[in-house]
């Protein structure tokens, strides 16, 4: 069993779950922290969960595509209980991962049940310091960062594999970040208009409609490919 | 310059300013309920600057911080507190200054499990816990068990209960969201805090659950009180794995000797045991704010 866990609104999520049901991937959204039999013991940790009627047991991999349970994700809940749920639930979550001795990509950190969580200044500020040019963001300090190009290089690194890489220069660059983060999936969109490539973005739920991005991330998951 | 971001009506924030003051320390008091306003640059290092009603200072002229802000307080220009508390929070993240304690490890508090398996690979015993939305489990860990309690998972304040037999008609809600139950550790209850390298030991005796929330016919009795060696080292080990210079350990020693950690709260609220038995903790997290003694 290889569980995605996203929000019920992640489309590409879902479909790479469905597409790869025959090899035992599951799409599992925070509602079904609800509808199926979850369980953390500890000490030491052992996580199980059971899916399709079957008995609960340890997931094989786990893709992680949520950053935390918001009380928007569980509509099925009484509307006074959805907070604290939700804390509840992203708790349980970050827990339950955390004590997985299997591929979790990503891991959970105590901020994110995805990654480290980082802000966009976070991806400034890690870049800046491998000297790694950065598009500069706006004036308006909130956190956003800048706006993307019309045409800009999307490099996937998904564990030991670079996907949309022009050239081994920025390559490099996607990998180093991707270290610096702790990541061992994530997307980084560069600048092409200018040597040498400027950080714009970076978001650790690449496009799994991409067939090369979905085939890397069966490698990490260990999916078997028919 | 050493940054309190806090509010002078929270006491254990009352105290660390008073004791900087005795230190002669120069300190910037930012109080999460005025108008604070940071500008924060991080693409060439980290710089920019932080403005309160009384003083504005460089963000890198800032050595250490105190951070205890207590979430944000509502009032007019919600947005900007918030982008306030954002940029200070990020800023404390990245700075060489010395801060107690890092956001991010103190979000370690809001998963308390993880927490618990974090204690446990350093070598404290913790309770055990099953987290679930298994009813049936509940049932096989209460009679494993005998005595079994039940708290939050998060960082959400909770009152810890004993699972009693008025419960068993509510164990079917578990299966609407996980829910922690632990083995019900007998005991009498300590409370370390570890400020730098510096250990503060309290001896807590109350027959309520959660001596937080004791009656008044149970009111805790608080004495100081020193540990074994061992137990000393796992604390300050704790701190540093946690990577919290500023920790409060509660731990459990059981009438068989053994010691269990409970629980690593990351903004301890001393006050309430410098203020019954005089041990000075304000001093010293004074003294390592002024100093610092641990690296990230």
């Amino acid at each position: 069993m290889i569980l995605v866990v996203a929000g019920w609104y992640d489309t590409p999520a879902r479909r790479y779950a469905v597409e790869r049901r025959a090899h035992g991937v599951r799409l599992v959204t925070p509602a079904d922290l609800s509808r199926r039999q979850w369980s953390l013991d500890l000490p030491p940790g052992r996580s199980i969960v059971a899916l399709d009627d079957g008995p609960p047991e340890q997931p094989s991999a786990v893709l992680v595509r949520l950053d935390y349970i918001r009380d928007s994700d569980l509509p099925h809940l009484a509307q006074p209980d959805r907070g604290y749920a939700a804390a509840e639930m992203t708790a349980f979550l970050t827990a339950w991962l955390y004590a997985l001795t299997v591929p979790v990509v990503n891991p959970p950190s105590t901020v994110c049940l995805s990654g480290p969580g980082w802000a966009w200044e976070q991806w400034e500020h890690a870049a800046a310091t491998m000297g790694i040019p950065v598009q500069p963001a706006s004036a308006s300090n909130n956190g956003d960062p800048p706006a993307t190009p019309a045409i800009g290089q999307l490099v996937t690194v998904a564990g030991d594999r670079i996907v949309g890489a022009s050239d081994p220069y920025t390559a490099l660059l996607a990998r180093r970040l991707a270290r610096a983060a702790g990541l061992q999936l994530i997307s980084l969109t560069f600048t092409t208009d200018g040597i040498p490539p400027r950080l714009v973005a970076a978001t650790p739920w690449p496009n799994l409609t991409d067939p090369d991005i979905a085939e890397a991330v069966d490698d990490l998951l260990r999916v078997e490919r028919s | 310059m050493i940054l309190v971001w806090g509010s002078l009506q929270d006491p254990p924030v009352a105290l660390v300013v008073d004791e900087l003051a005795k230190l002669g320390a120069p300190v910037i008091l930012a109080e999460p309920h005025e108008f604070l306003h940071v500008e924060l640059q991080t693409h060439k290092g980290v710089a920019g600057f932080l403005s309160t009603p009384r003083a504005s200072v460089d963000l890198d002229r800032i050595t250490a911080a105190y951070l205890r802000p207590n979430g944000s307080v509502a009032g007019p220009d919600q947005r900007g507190r918030e982008m306030t508390d954002r940029n200070l929070l990020l800023w404390a993240e990245l700075t060489s200054a010395f801060i107690i304690n890092h956001p991010s490890s103190m979000a370690g508090n809001n998963t308390k499990p993880l927490q618990a398996m974090q204690l446990h690979r350093i070598g404290f015993a913790v309770p055990a816990t099953l987290v679930t939305t298994d009813p049936d489990r509940v049932r096989q860990f209460w009679r494993q068990h005998g005595q079994v309690v039940y708290k939050s998972i998060s960082g959400t304040r909770s009152i810890v209960r004993r699972l009693t037999p008025a419960d068993e008609d509510r164990l079917a809600d578990v299966r609407w969201c996980p829910t922690q139950f632990q083995q019900y550790v007998p005991g009498v209850e300590y409370r370390v805090h570890v400020v730098g390298s510096e250990l503060f030991t309290c001896r807590i005796e109350c027959a309520a659950d959660d001596y937080r929330y004791a009656t008044d016919h149970q009111r805790p009795t608080l004495s100081e009180a020193s540990l074994p060696d061992s137990i000393n080292e796992r604390s300050r080990l704790a701190s540093r794995h946690l990577g919290l210079p500023l920790v409060g350990l509660d731990l459990r020693r059981t009438p068989d000797g053994d010691w269990y950690c409970l629980e690593a709260n990351p903004s301890p609220a001393f006050s309430y045991y410098e203020g019954h038995i005089g041990q000075p903790i304000a001093a010293a997290i004074a003294r390592l704010l002024t100093h610092g003694d641990i690296s990230r």
